[in-house]
Parts: C-alpha cells; structure tokens; sequence
C-alpha cells in the first residue's frame, strides 16, 4: 500500500489575494497574524499584500533575506511571533517566506518538534501536532506553489538539513497569478526548470501513487506548452498563470516524493561560490547526468515524459534538458560559477544523506553522486 | 552463549542489540526484520533459502513471515542491530501498491547515512544516554532508509521479492484464530486443523500456501510474542511464563526462546529494564 493524502486547501485565481485572503483568514481562525515575508520592504507587491488584509487587522511582520533558512532567523521568529501575540502565520513571497512560514507554524508552539528540526538526524516529520495554522501566498512559481513539503535549513553548527513530509504542508494557498509579474527571466528560467524538474522526478520517484503520477504528467504538459512565453514576457499573464498551475501540479505530485535532482541540488546550492545559487538555477547542469544515471531503472518512463513533453520521437531525454537549460539561458555545467572539484565529494556525501535521494528511482551513492558531478563540473 | 546488550521497545517494535556467536532456528514472525553489523567477524542471515552477508557494508531485510535464520561464521560473537518493525508502522512506511507489508530486496547496502543511523542507536543502546531524545526518530529514519532502499533499482540486484499473497481462506482464517486463542494450551495442530474442518496434511498444505510459512513456525511465532510480551510487562517468574506457554520446564523454554529469540528469556527481560530508563 502507498499512503496517498492530498491535504492543503488551495484557492487558485487571479487576484485571488484581495479576494480570498478575508475569508481564508476567517477559516483558519487568525486574528493576529505573523507576516513573513522576503519581498523588498518598500515593494509594490508588499503594499499590495497588506492593503489586502482586513482594516485593522494587527500585523506583526518579518523581513527574510533571500537566501537558505538558518537557525537564528527561525528563533527570532518565534520570539517575535510571542512578542506581537501572533495567532496565525502568513508567508508572502519566494522560497525565504513560505518555507520559513511553514517550520514556523509547526514548530512555534511544539518543542518537542522545534528540538527535533533543530538537533535531530530525522528528516520525515509526520504528525502536525500542536501546529499553528499557516496560509502561503507564492509570488513565484519557483516555491512549489506555496505548498511544498520540503525545507532546507542551515542548523546553528552551519550544518545544512532537508526536511520532509505532510508535516510540513501549509493549512491552506492562495495562488494568484498576477502576483508573479514582477518575476524577471532569470528567475523565471530557474523556476520553469523546477517545475519541469518536480513533475519528472515524482513520477519517477520509486512510489506507487496513480494519482500523483497523473498530476506530474499533467503538470509536465503544461509547462511545457508555455516555458519560453513565461520566461520571456512579464506581461504574458496567461503563460504565467499556466506555470503556476504547473507548479502546484509538482507540488501535489511531491508527495510522492523526489530523487537525485533535487537530493543534489539541495546540497549543491549552498555550496556555490559567491553566495547561494537561487533553487533550480543549477538543475539544467545537473538534470542531463542524472537523468542518464535513472535510464536502467525507469522502463518505458522517458519515452511517456517525452511524448508529454511533446519533444520529437527520437529525443533522448537527458540531451532534451541539456538543450532546455541552453534555452533558458540556464548555466549547462557547473564549473562556470566558480566551484571547486575539492568541493565535489562533501556535496556529494550530502546528496546521498539528502532525503529526496531515498525515492530515487535508481539506488545512488556518494560514489554515483561524485560521478554525475565530475561529468557535470 | 549469545548475549543481549540493550533492547529498546516502542511504537516502532522493538530494536536489540545482540552479542550473537550461536546460530538460530529457522523462525518466522510478524514483524519486519533489518539485521546490521556493529562489530565483530561477518555472519550471515539465511532468508527463505539464500544467504545474505552481515558484514560491514552489508545488513539484511526479512519481510514479516519470511522464513529466516541467523548464522555465525566464525566463533568470535559478532555485535548486531536487529530491528523488530511493527507491521503497523510497516504500513505507514511502505509505498507499494503490489505488497503492503514487504521489504523489495532482502540484501540492504549499509551505505553511509545507514551506518552513521546504526552507529548512533547502537551507541545510545551501549551507552544508556538518558538524555538522548532522538533515539526514537533515529530508528524510524533507519527503517524508511533501508525500505525505500529495498525499492530502488541497483545493478546487482534488479528483481524485487514482493509478492502478494491470495486471499486467506475462511479455514486458514478460522485456524489463526484458534492457535491465537490456544497459544500454551494442550491443543496440538492435529486439533487445530479438525476444529477448522481440515484433515491434518490438507491444513499444512493450505495453511503454507496462504500464510506462507507452516503451521509450527507460526504456532512458535505466537509463543515468542506471549514470551516476549510476559518478560517485558509483567513480574511473573521466567519459570511460571515457560509454563503458562506450555512448556515442561524452564530448560526447554530457554532452549526455545534462545533458538528463536537470540538469547535466554532472564537475559532479555534484564536487557529490557536497562533500557527502559532511555
């Protein structure tokens, strides 16, 4: 048996933010929110955010930097979240926000989970426990639509940690789609990637889960369709808002779980020479090897994920993301952005402790993961 | 003489760590099984008919009533891991659709986030750290670990051991619940399998074609758990929980639990206290 849960309740439209956020507020039961947010604090997009909250409404609010969440940013939180009286958690913005918000609320008022997150060599957090209700609202589509259930976080020992499972998924989303028009093309590529990089590692990923297969593929057609119309144009509201709902297709379909991509990836984009590489920025270097690596262990899975993705018949797929990453300007190999090959085994041994490398569909070791990055450097 | 070191119960089953220089019966039980090696010469844990090595680097999975054994190679005791799973948690962990309650392999690569999960339990179990609160999730990481492992394709092994078992017959179902009920009592099999309408050798045959393991290694498999579950809850002497399970005296019991258990009764449930102050 495989578990299959679909939890969060999601409200996607455009301008869902001024529509939803009210009645979402009201449901979950938050009077006093704790607002974390990664957003330019005098931005355009912020203002509107907390126009759109209720007049009145007490906001006590944090400002991330745009980077891995780390340990001392979590404790502030929680002291905040205590100082302003706080009933409830928003996260407004990139990665930073929604992750952040989300370990907030499950780990604020249950030290026991706080302890573990913090200290322990579990990664899987099951139970909810004594968590607070926490709403995410995306302005990328690069944060799993708000509602992953993955989270990096660097421990006060500088030691990083991916955490995973149910535990981690938000009360509730509101995706709007107009809220990622301030996104330029860079980000915008690394997101496209990610997105395409969730819906092929879940359905690959060594899980029976029909359902989440289906949303994987669906989410592959879409984005897909609308990559370079994304990416390139601000303005393109229909292709932005077909990538957001793609996102949300990877995120459901995670559940399922990930593989070697992301296992190397989360350890990879710390790592990166002049500060953290933002998330899928590195995946078009890493995808190709991987890729090439799984092909014994996937079947008739690629040629599924081709036809989906609508490439010609005698595509090879690990070449295909080559040439997608070429594309979106993406960097195609790893040695540009300064790393080192000393680095190479560390991240490789991280890669394998990574929990997203226990789904990958082939069994990989440190000594694989060295492999694929010496091919990728 | 195979000793206990430490043995930790809990929601997840029970995890041992065992001094093991005896070999075992042939035996079966409902949990699921992950044997690593801490220290000492390599063994090798038999399941259904073949060998797998317990050895630094190498650990075995037994999927709940595999048919298995424990065998030392050398005579030096070689320090072991045995996790005990629930099938309960089994459930919770599992992500097949074809078997439930099935590790995919039995040979388990002891790779190095295995190994440093392995190490710490086994430190914590030496050690008696009092303050160790993470035991618990160290145990339920090194399981999903060694499950999911067991689902991925290596190049060593490709073919996966899950197969799903027929639905029970209403007779094998009735005998089950017979043999729970008469664990200790004078019943033999041969009343079990007429209580049940069966004749003795049709009872055999249906019940290993749906259980999957015989009606003896079945009826043992009760008796360890009543064992099990007397030594570690109750003050009763080990004499008297011998003989409440049937047996004519505290030798054959020993002798009983040390084939199908690793060691002596007195020896587990001293293990057990120790580590209930975790």
């Amino acid at each position: 048996m495989s578990l299959i849960t679909y939890l969060t309740r999601v409200r996607f439209a455009d301008a869902v933010l001024e529509d939803g956020i009210e009645s979402e507020l009201r449901q979950c039961g938050i009077t006093r929110p704790f607002v974390l947010t990664d957003r330019e604090p005098d931005g355009a997009l912020l203002a509107r955010f907390l126009g759109a909250l209720p007049d009145g409404m007490p906001v006590t609010r944090q400002l991330l930097p745009n980077a891995p969440l780390t340990q001392a940013n979590l404790l502030i939180a929680v002291e905040r979240f205590r100082a302003g009286r706080c009933d409830g958690v928003i996260g407004f913005g990139g990665i930073a926000a929604i992750d952040m918000a989300r370990l907030l609320a499950l780990t604020y008022a249950d030290k026991s989970a706080r302890t573990r997150v913090l200290t322990g060599t579990a990664t899987t957090l099951r139970d909810r426990g004594r968590a607070l209700p926490v709403i995410t609202v995306p302005t990328t589509a690069a944060c799993g639509a708000g509602l992953g259930n993955c989270i990096r976080l660097v421990r006060a020992d500088t030691r990083p940690v991916t955490l995973i499972g149910p535990a981690l998924l938000p009360s509730a989303t509101l995706c709007d789609p107009t809220l990622m028009s301030d996104e330029g093309p860079e980000a915008m590529a690394a997101a496209v990637i990610d997105v395409l990089v969730h819906c092929v590692e879940t359905y690959l990923c060594t899980d029976w889960n029909p359902p989440a297969d289906g949303i994987a593929l669906e989410g592959l057609r879409r984005a897909s369709a609308v990559l370079d119309r994304a990416v390139d144009d601000r303005g393109d509201l229909e292709a932005r808002r077909e990538l957001m709902a793609a996102a949300l297709n990877g995120a459901l379909a995670g559940q399922k779980g990930l593989g070697g991509i992301h296992a190397l990836a989360h350890a990879l984009e710390r790592q990166v020479p002049g500060g953290p590489a933002p998330h899928g920025q590195l995946h078009a270097a890493l995808a190709p090897h991987v890729l090439e690596f799984n092909a014994p262990a996937v079947g008739k899975r690629y040629r599924l994920i081709a036809e989906t993705m609508r490439l010609p018949e005698s595509a090879d797929l690990p070449t295909a993301f080559a040439k997608l990453g070429e594309r979106l300007s993406l960097p195609l190999r790893l040695s540009p952005t300064g790393l080192a090959r000393t680095a190479l085994p560390q991240i490789a041994a991280q890669a394998e402790a990574d929990p997203t490398n226990r789904t990958n569909p082939r069994m990989a070791t440190a000594a694989d993961y060295q492999t694929m990055l010496e091919a990728a450097l | 003489m195979s000793t206990a070191a430490a043995v930790i119960h809990g929601p997840f089953g029970r995890v041992c760590l065992y001094n093991m220089d005896r070999p075992m019966v042939r035996h079966a039980h409902r949990e699921g099984h992950l044997v690593f090696h801490v220290q000492g010469p390599p063994a090798e844990m038999v399941v259904e008919s073949k060998a797998y090595p317990i050895a630094p680097g190498q650990a075995a999975a037994v999927s709940p009533w595999q048919p298995h054994l424990y065998r030392p190679l050398h005579d030096e005791p070689t320090l072991a891991l045995v996790l005990y799973i629930n099938p309960g948690w089994f459930l919770e962990a599992s992500r097949r659709a074809t078997s439930s309650l099935r590790f995919g392999r039995n040979a388990i690569e002891a790779s190095t986030p295995i190994n440093a999960h392995v190490h710490h339990i086994a430190r914590v179990m030496l050690e008696h750290e009092v303050d160790d609160g993470n035991v618990e999730d160290e145990i339920c990481a090194l399981t999903q670990t060694c499950f999911d492992q067991s689902w991925q394709w290596t190049t060593e092994g490709t073919a996966f051991v899950g197969r799903a078992l027929p639905v029970w017959d209403f007779r094998v179902r009735a005998s089950l619940r017979l043999m729970r009920d008469h664990v200790g009592s004078d019943d033999t099999l041969t009343d079990i399998a007429r209580a049940a309408g069966l004749s003795r050798p049709h009872f055999y045959k249906l019940f290993r074609q749906h259980v999957g393991v015989t009606p003896n290694l079945y009826m043992n498999a009760l008796r360890m758990e009543r064992a099990i579950g007397l030594l570690t809850d109750s003050q009763d002497a080990v004499t008297d929980i011998g003989f409440d399970l049937g047996f004519s005296s505290q030798a054959s019991f020993s002798r009983f639990f040390i084939a199908n258990g690793v060691v002596a009764p007195s020896d587990y449930r001293r293990s057990v206290l120790n580590a209930m102050t975790l």
